[in-house]
């Protein structure tokens, strides 16, 4: 009787055991390359894929899943009527970039969507991000088919009327930014504070892992 | 009426002018085409030996001013108006990206780099004004010197840390931007030294506060 249990605690060990090489080597994976990270989280390989959407950018012209195909891109989610950490991270962004390309390596497209199309048409918004950065894209649409897109994305925004009783409202949302690679894959996110070249180092471990 | 208050105020301001916080490197973002509101920063520095209160701040150029804290919890940026800022005696409270800054609203016309804002902080010994001159966002980081701290150096900032600036043990702080840190701070200091006692002379001369010293 003891033998068996005894076996089968063995075999159970053993079986357990092989289970935990296979994962811990894909985690090791990405336990290594998160170790280089400086302020960024890394997603396992199955984690999400950006969904279909269907939006709008500067003109009018579609904005699409299929836009994100082939290229990195860093996706971030805010409103213009932002004062304080919207206006900033775009201005790292575009440090970031210009970084990147001094140093000749790929730069990422930058795509600011706005939580707020109530407020930021799609004008607003292409005219917005072109002042941080000319070929910064920047993206409005339905207010349903923005919130169903963020939700998928695990990205949040809520919208609190002001204090001030003057029927304006302030939104909340997701600080942190989503790196999206060729495939559609969300790879990383960027978490705050965000600073130009955190980001961009983060940004080239990033790209130089995974393609 | 808003004319009239505000020449009572800079008046009231000049004959109370000891007990304000020093104000070090005041700015506010430039507006991106199309945006109404925007952030003005600085750092407040309490050399009495009382508590200041700061319950408003307005501007007679621009509508609406608040004071909003910006703040990330569980990975979401949130921003919350202040009914009112404190700055213990001796103590510094920093103005900055990601934490308290003045939110701008309402604005008719864009903020352009090197204009300059008027803006009227109603403090617990009488109204402050200060000049805030219009830069693109992204200048303010050296300028307030603490967002090149490390993350947890700067979750860690405490007010009265500030305070010893002037002290050595900040130039021994291993990166480069220290020692001009300190630097900078010991002329400001001087600066807002002479900015001082010209108030006292003249109350008109209070209008042309707060220079920027870089």
């Amino acid at each position: 009787m003891l033998l068996i249990a005894g076996v089968a605690i063995a075999a159970g060990v053993f079986a357990g055991s092989l289970k935990m090489g296979e994962s811990t080597s894909e985690d090791g994976a990405l336990t290594t390359i998160q170790a280089q990270l400086k302020n960024s989280l890394l997603f396992p390989d199955d984690f999400k894929q950006v969904p279909a959407f269907s939006l709008l950018q500067g003109n009018n012209k579609p904005l699409t899943d299929a836009d994100l195909k082939d290229k990195w891109s860093v996706l971030f989610f805010g409103f213009t009527n932002c004062p304080d950490i919207c206006p900033v991270t775009l201005a790292e962004m575009n440090s970031v970039v210009k970084e990147l390309a001094n140093e000749n390596i790929q730069v990422p497209q930058v795509i600011f969507i706005t939580v707020d199309p109530a407020r930021d048409t799609v004008e607003k918004m292409a005219e917005y991000v072109a002042y941080f950065n000319e070929d910064f894209i920047g993206g409005s649409g339905e207010l349903t088919d923005i919130t169903v897109f963020t939700r998928k994305l695990g990205v949040v925004a809520s919208y609190t009327a002001s204090s001030s009783g003057d029927n304006t409202y302030t939104v909340d949302h997701t600080a942190s930014m989503l790196v999206i690679d060729p495939s559609l894959r969300v790879r990383a996110k960027l978490t705050p504070p965000h600073k130009a070249d955190t980001i961009a180092a983060d940004l080239k471990t990033i790209m130089a892992n995974f393609n | 009426m808003r004319k009239i208050l505000f020449f009572l105020s800079l008046w009231s301001a000049s004959v109370i002018a000891a007990d304000f916080p020093m104000i070090v490197d005041p700015v506010v973002n430039e507006t991106p085409p199309g945006a109404t509101v925007t952030a003005g920063y600085m750092t407040l520095i309490n050399k009495t030996e009382n508590a200041i209160t700061i319950t408003d701040a307005y501007s007679p150029s621009i509508s609406q001013v608040e004071i909003h804290l910006s703040n990330v919890k569980n990975d979401v940026a949130t921003m919350e108006k202040q009914d009112e800022v404190t700055i213990d005696a001796g103590g510094t409270l920093a103005f900055t990206h990601g934490s308290y800054h003045l939110m701008l609203m309402n604005l008719t016309a864009p903020l352009k780099e090197n204009d300059s804002v008027d803006i009227i902080l109603v403090t617990s010994n009488g109204d402050m004004l200060i000049e805030m001159p219009v830069r693109k966002p992204g200048t303010q980081t050296h300028a307030n010197g603490h967002d090149n701290m490390k993350k947890d150096d700067r979750l860690e900032f405490k007010s009265d840390e500030h305070a010893d600036m002037d002290k050595k043990e900040h130039a021994d702080m291993n990166k480069d931007e220290y020692s001009d840190m300190n630097k900078d701070d010991a002329a400001q200091t001087e600066a807002e030294k002479n900015e001082y006692s010209d108030m006292k002379k003249d109350g008109a001369a209070h209008t042309e506060t707060t220079k920027v010293v870089r």
